[in-house]
């Protein structure tokens, strides 16, 4: 027996969707396996390095990070403006060329137990038709402030546009929404 | 225990004018070493009950006076001050309000050394209502002039109080685009006529001289989109907050970007429920007491010194990343509600849009302007970050 007409079609919109291409996410993932995620309490976020073409992407993703962070609502987290004022007093190193005995200093001045580092590698828009299609890669460690040392990492990539975006053209992800996206996936793989 | 009628209330009433005629006289005659007396004559009941209605309508006369000082002029367009100043007065008179503005206010302005336009310190607005018998000033900015195939204009205004508080205030934004009605008949192609609609949409809420003024909420966000990226601690307490907001960090390409979404945002803020918002003037004149040069990127130290001037530990700052006014436009801005006092972020947001993502029904609403996305944008975020 032939199945119905409407059934048949659904198949074949299931299968067009399957076929075609949609947004595809790519994570990466470490843990200490010593680490103890409990013992923390009090974290600061360290300004963002950026190795994209956006001057401003580091900046921005960063303020996404914390607004995500705030809004777990599992750490205490420090005003960006103490973090600025420790950034501003010290030398003009970046983040990414700090050693443990720096972050060790930086976590000490804070008063905090982990520091959260991070590295904008992709903050773009390319364009499928009309349709947007953000590329972005996010990675992110965590250092305990004690030791100085990474006790979790993760690196992130949102490429792509959607399927809906694809096929009907209508509910492209903006690039915010995408590191938004990216952000707090990264998140959940640090607190379930 | 006493009580009072109209026939005490004409007494009192025509006491004070008595005194302030008085005064006025024994100033006059103080000259001439004269000595002035001033009495009260009694009066029957209907006599006084026709004197209290002529001196309660004289007070009701006073209080629907109000200034209207000259925008800021942010447009390219030297005229825009007065074609929008023209339709101002009008449109305010039109609403049974007596507008002090031009040539009665520019020398009390120029007395005063007034140097900002778009906000009065508490001493200069007392003397200036003072002196002009108003009970509110109305100041505003225009953002967009442009006069050309797809003509812009979009602007702001408010109306403060004398007591330095918020009345009223909103945001208009118009492009040739919006006049249009069905089969594109009805476009209005001129700046001048496109400022006539938009002085209409800007003043739709602005109180008749005799209603109580309300302050007006931004639009709402569209349908089938996502929010902004909000956070908000549940310790924001739920009466009044007063709020200092700061200038923002303007990574745009346009200079006067932070200008439009620090007015907008003032507005729109002071008019949910549970906050209130320090007048800009007071900000400046604290900075300039704390000797503060400039609010980009300013540490947690020197707002704990601005917080004891401002009258409140609550700042509200952020950051514009994309401001774009030509052809669709494009808006990113983020900020965060930081307590100094116990150096907590309370509130945090981050929003980007697009003119486009209006798009509703038959693909109308795109917003065709950036003061108008501005607008949006930002209700949005006030929006989720009140929920």
């Amino acid at each position: 027996m032939r199945p119905p007409t409407l059934i048949r079609m659904l198949g074949a919109i299931a299968a067009i969707a399957l076929v075609a291409r949609c947004g595809t996410t790519q994570q990466t993932r470490f843990l200490h396996a010593n680490a103890d995620l409990g013992a923390i309490r009090k974290v600061a976020v360290l300004p963002f390095d950026n190795l994209a073409q956006d001057r401003a992407a580091g900046d921005k993703v960063q303020k996404i990070f914390y607004l995500e962070l705030l809004s777990l609502d599992v750490f205490e987290v420090t005003e960006p403006g103490q973090v600025n004022k420790i950034f501003r007093a010290g030398s003009s190193t970046t983040v990414e060329t700090m050693g443990p005995a720096e972050m060790q200093k930086i976590g000490k001045d804070l008063g905090v137990d982990a520091l959260f580092v991070g590295s904008v590698v992709d903050f773009a828009e390319s364009r499928l038709g009309t349709t947007p299609a953000p590329e972005v890669t996010i990675q992110v460690r965590l250092i305990e402030a004690q030791t100085g040392s990474t006790i979790w990492s993760v690196s992130q990539t949102r490429s792509g546009a959607g399927v809906s975006t694809r096929l009907f053209g209508v509910g492209g992800e903006s690039l915010t929404e995408a590191a938004r996206r990216v952000v707090r996936m990264e998140l959940g793989t640090l607190v379930k | 225990m006493r009580t009072l009628d109209y026939q005490d209330v004409a007494q009192t009433l025509l006491s004070v004018r008595t005194r302030e005629a008085g005064a006025q006289c024994a100033s006059a005659h103080a000259a001439r070493g004269a000595q002035t007396r001033v009495s009260v004559p009694h009066f029957g009941r209907f006599q006084s009950l026709a004197l209290t209605l002529v001196l309660l309508a004289s007070v009701s006369s006073h209080a629907a006076t109000l200034v209207l000082l000259p925008f800021d002029n942010f447009s390219a367009s030297n005229g825009a001050r007065g074609e929008i100043a023209k339709r101002m007065e009008t449109a305010l008179t039109s609403r049974g309000w007596t507008v002090v503005s031009g040539d009665a206010i520019e020398p009390l302005l120029e007395k005063e050394r007034v140097r900002y336009l778009d906000s009065l310190s508490n001493d200069i607005r007392a003397r200036i209502l003072a002196q002009t018998n108003a009970s509110a000033i109305v100041s505003g900015s225009i953002y967009t002039w442009v006069d050309a195939r797809e003509s812009i204009v979009a602007l702001s205004a408010r109306m403060t109080n004398a007591d330095g508080t918020l009345a009223w205030g909103d945001v208009a934004g118009l492009a040739s685009r919006d006049t249009e009605r069905i089969l594109g008949f009805g476009r209005k192609s001129t700046a001048a006529a496109i400022a006539d609609d938009a002085v209409v949409q800007l003043l739709e809420h602005f109180p008749r001289a005799s209603e109580n003024a309300k302050r007006v909420n931004g639009p709402r966000k569209p349908m089938f989109r996502s929010g902004p990226a909000s956070f908000r601690d549940s310790e924001v307490k739920t009466t009044t907050n007063l709020v200092c907001v700061l200038p923002f960090d303007n990574n745009s390409k346009i200079p006067e970007a932070g200008r439009v979404v620090l007015d907008v945002l003032g507005v729109r803020l002071a008019a949910e429920s549970g906050f209130d918002v320090v007048e800009p003037a007071l900000v400046r004149q604290a900075a300039l007491e704390a000797g503060i040069a400039s609010f980009r990127g300013i540490s947690t130290d020197d707002l704990a010194k601005l917080a004891e001037k401002v009258g409140t530990s609550l700042f509200l700052r952020g950051t514009i990343y994309d401001y774009i006014d030509s052809g669709s436009p494009q808006l990113q801005i983020e900020f965060s509600l930081l307590d100094v006092r116990t150096q907590r972020v309370l509130w945090a947001s981050h929003h980007a849009r697009k003119g486009s993502d209006y798009v509703g029904f038959l693909m109308l609403g795109a917003v065709s302007n950036a003061v108008s996305l501005t607008d949006h944008v930002i209700a949005e975020m006030l929006t989720k970050g009140s929920k």
